[in-house]
């Protein structure tokens, strides 16, 4: 009797699959439009009570390449990494594993940001762009007074 | 953006670490390796990676990359989600005989370290000329 293999997800090493399915298990929630692991760039997202703040980790990248829009609430970081070149015709290459070409990465936005206000810079590669969130939108402390008659 | 140049190459034989230094978990960052004629260039990917927490140390013929990753947040920050956990990185190779690891030079651009390690004069390659008699 033949035995269906690849019936369970992972073929002949399941065990193997799910432990890398663990692996890949973040503790914080991700983005719904964040795809599965290995994707480039990775991305984190914080708020503060005056910005969002969204960190691309895209090492290697010239900043002339990179590429930021907002339209409809939605951030897209697009950009192109080149592969590295060899110096010299006869050069050998023994590791290729860090990947080239080209990539994109669209993140949501909360509704309240402002998209006139956006500042980005890209250092030790990471690109990082800080949107302002509207005037309205910001959290503000309210003095609470009371009639002290004491 | 500046191109930070740094000669992070020192020497384990002098300082050796603690026994009881425990090891963190590292994630093994992507190289590429690349060889000519005169040197061997090796590229690490280490984004948010400053010349600051990476340590590049030679012991006993054995290269060892080790970094911690660190992301500049505004301290009031609350994380929304991470996919990058800023991790430490590690990851060593064994150099042969005919490097010559005095005179390694490392450079970190845009979060990619780049390592160029020399092979020694009297190890490259020479053409021998024949002559017909």
């Amino acid at each position: 009797m033949l035995y269906e293999l690849n019936q369970t997800q992972g073929g002949f090493f399941p065990e193997i699959a799910q432990l890398l399915q663990l692996m890949d298990t973040v503790t914080t929630p991700s983005s719904i439009r964040a795809v599965a692991g290995g994707t480039f760039p990775k991305v984190n997202t914080g708020i503060t009570p005056d910005s969002v703040e969204v960190y691309a980790i895209a090492a290697g990248v010239e900043p002339e390449s990179l590429d930021v829009t907002i339209a409809n609430n939605l951030l897209t970081i697009t950009g192109e990494r080149q592969a590295i070149s060899a110096e010299q015709e006869n050069t050998k290459i023994y590791l290729n594993e860090i990947f080239s070409g080209k990539f994109q990465r669209t993140i949501t936005l909360p509704e309240d940001v402002d998209p006139t206000q956006v500042e980005a810079d890209y250092h030790d590669g990471i690109l990082h762009v800080s949107v302002k969130r509207k005037e309205e939108a910001k959290t503000r402390r309210i003095a609470v007074k009371t009639d002290s008659k004491s | 953006m500046t191109t930070e140049q740094s000669k992070a190459v020192t020497s384990t034989q002098e300082q050796t670490k603690p026994l009881t230094q425990q090891e963190q978990p590292a994630l093994r960052p992507a190289v590429d390796v690349h060889e000519n004629d005169d040197v061997i260039v090796l590229y690490a990917e280490l984004p948010g990676i400053s010349q600051d927490n990476l340590n590049i140390t030679i012991d006993n013929g054995n290269l060892q990359l080790e970094a911690k990753a660190s992301i500049d947040t505004p301290s009031e920050m609350d994380v929304v989600y991470a996919e990058f956990q800023t991790p430490n990185y590690r990851r060593s190779f064994t150099l042969s005989n005919e490097l010559d690891i005095d005179t390694i030079e490392a450079r970190l651009s845009h979060g990619i370290l780049q390592l160029s390690i020399p092979k020694k004069e009297t190890i490259k390659p020479k053409k021998v000329e024949v002559k017909v008699a």
